[in-house]
């Protein structure tokens, strides 16, 4: 069922987000930004982690993750060192993404160039 | 002052394009492998265009350069004008800027010297000026037209020639509403109307004195909005061809060509090559579009110039 | 001619393109992407005895690699033109968004370059979560403890 799932939440998502895209004057960084704000809200009313439960990987795979995660960092470390550690645990979750493109995005940018 | 009865005649014209301008619609004209040209960066690219057409076109007899492209700073013109012993006046008005240059040459031309009017465009250039980064696959509107790369140079003075311009009207900025950077075929149809339509009240003229209208780079779907924009006037015509819809015939997702380069283009190596027009009306068309003025929330006004040629057989 | 009834003239001559299969690519791409990560990451833990969670976040580190490559060898661009939200959506539309503002500064070196294109695109992405989650982190502590 699982891989059901998995299938399932991202194509329901990015259908949401291609109805959006389509009649709406919003623009893709727009509608990120968006899912970005929905995973948070969704991980700060607990439902973020049955998400993952059911679907796997189809929920750690999209940008509604990230949102989740920063909610998750920065909650867990509110929680455990106060106010200090909302803001040096607000990464801690999401780190991986962010440096991951910024190390292979200066790669990249080394070894070749755009050509459209 | 809108419109004038001038007398300054086109001589030698040069022209590049792309790699993606390569395929059968325009006739003698110099293709680019890919958008370096052999340059490292693009921006360095469209300076090489411009030199390159600078080099065919300037003699000892030219004085006077006048021309723009879309640049910031009109860089590929500016920089392939260093050092050399002319005079520059560096004109925009967008997609409009060819026939502007054309308009104030004929102010200038006499006799014994030559002007360059000279435009160019850049398709990777205006992405990452005016939209997203060059790699970035925003989503594509069907109707969006498609910068156009290239460049295009002719020289004016008051020799005789085949190729004479008669008159001109120079165009008001006009804005009916539009804030869609992608849809600008409707952001300049309304400039082409005003000006069409002010052409041939001030010379009190039909638009079947021409035998075609020439507009910029309306795109397919921009210029069904000025046909029928001219119909509510009461201009009725079939005459009416829009450049930048011409470049393009086998791709489906592109509405047409767009950039200052369209216009000139078509004319010199389309349009008087198929030696069938007598009396033709050029309507250059320019969005005034400005980025940042689109996201603090305003429209995009547009601006229209428009010059009649007509050819001596 | 009012600005309403252009807009109306305007609307008339737009060409109608097929919505329906615009919804059905995008749909399809981002489950594809989402059944493709499961499978990634039950791979890796039977191969290499990982945690399931650290397989995720493997599984996200190799999406950012594979759309890293395709954006430089310049078929991504392409192929998000056709998908559109299905491979905006993923964590490949913020890869994608970053690594292609990282190739447009090339040419204006390391610091003015590519440092700050790199986040043209997705600054709006890192912004909005940091200050949605700080913002629920507080209300959140303050209601729960």
């Amino acid at each position: 069922m699982i891989y059901l799932y998995s299938f399932l939440l991202p194509a329901i998502i990015c259908l949401i987000a291609q109805i959006i895209l389509d009649n709406t004057k919003l623009t893709p960084g727009h509608v990120t930004s968006l899912f970005t704000i929905v995973g948070g809200l969704l991980s700060y009313l607990n439902l973020y982690d049955l998400l993952i439960k059911y679907c796997g990987a189809g929920a750690t795979s999209i940008i509604m993750n990230f949102g989740a995660a920063l909610y998750q960092g920065c909650y867990h470390g509110l929680k455990n060192n106060g106010i200090l550690g909302a803001f040096t645990g607000m990464f801690s979750k999401s780190s991986a993404i962010l440096t991951a493109t910024i190390i292979f995005g200066f790669i990249i940018s080394l070894l070749l160039k755009p050509k459209n | 002052m809108d419109s004038k009865t001038v007398e300054c005649y086109l001589h030698e014209n040069y022209a590049i394009a792309g790699s993606l301008e390569n395929n059968n619609v325009l006739k003698d004209v110099s293709y680019l492998k890919d958008f370096y040209g052999g340059m490292k960066s693009i921006e360095k690219s469209e300076i090489r265009i411009n030199e390159l057409v600078l080099n065919k076109l300037i003699t000892d007899q030219t004085k006077l350069v006048i021309g723009g492209n879309l640049d910031n700073q009109l860089t590929g013109l500016s920089y392939a004008l260093t050092n050399r012993n002319v005079n520059y006046l560096g004109i925009y008005s967008a997609c409009a800027t060819f026939i502007e240059g054309l308009i104030i040459a004929s102010k200038f031309a006499n006799k014994k010297e030559d002007i360059v009017v000279i435009t160019s465009s850049h398709n990777l250039i205006s992405e990452r000026q005016f939209k997203y980064p060059i790699e970035y696959g925003s989503p594509i509107k069907a109707y969006s037209t498609f910068t156009t790369t290239g460049c295009v140079g002719v020289v004016v003075n008051r020799n005789l020639s085949k190729y004479k311009i008669t008159d001109y009207t120079m165009g008001k900025v006009v804005d009916y509403g539009i804030d869609d950077a992608s849809n600008m075929g409707a952001v300049m149809a309304p400039g082409a109307f005003e000006t069409i339509k002010t052409h041939l009240k001030n010379f009190k003229r039909t638009i079947d004195y021409y035998d075609l209208v020439l507009t910029g780079d309306l795109g397919k779907y921009g210029l069904l909005i000025l046909k029928d924009l001219l119909k509510e006037a009461n201009i009725d015509t079939d005459n009416i061809v829009d450049a930048g819809s011409l470049l393009y015939p086998d791709d489906y997702n592109k509405a047409g060509g767009s950039g200052p380069v369209c216009l000139p283009l078509i004319l010199f190596k389309k349009v008087l090559l198929e030696r069938k027009y007598k009396r033709i009306l050029l309507v250059g068309t320019g969005a005034l579009h400005s980025k940042v003025m689109v996201d603090q929330k305003l429209t995009i006004p547009t601006i229209s110039h428009a010059v009649s040629l007509e050819v001596k057989s | 001619m009012n600005h309403n009834s252009y807009q109306e003239l305007v609307k008339k001559h737009m060409p109608k393109r097929s919505k329906i299969k615009k919804l059905f690519l995008a749909f399809f791409s981002g489950g594809m992407i989402g059944i493709g990560s499961q499978l990634l990451s039950n791979f890796l833990v039977y191969l290499f005895k990982i945690p399931i969670k650290d397989s995720y976040v493997w599984v996200g580190i190799i999406l950012v690699l594979v759309t890293a490559l395709l954006t430089g060898l310049g078929f991504f661009d392409d192929l998000v033109s056709f998908f559109e939200a299905g491979l905006i959506i993923p964590t490949t539309g913020f890869s994608h968004a970053v690594i292609s503002g990282a190739l447009d500064g090339k040419r204006e070196g390391f610091i003015v370059g590519i440092s700050p294109s790199m986040f043209k695109l997705c600054a709006s992405v890192i912004v909005s979560g940091v200050t949605t989650s700080f913002i629920l982190s507080i209300i959140g502590w303050l209601i729960y403890g």
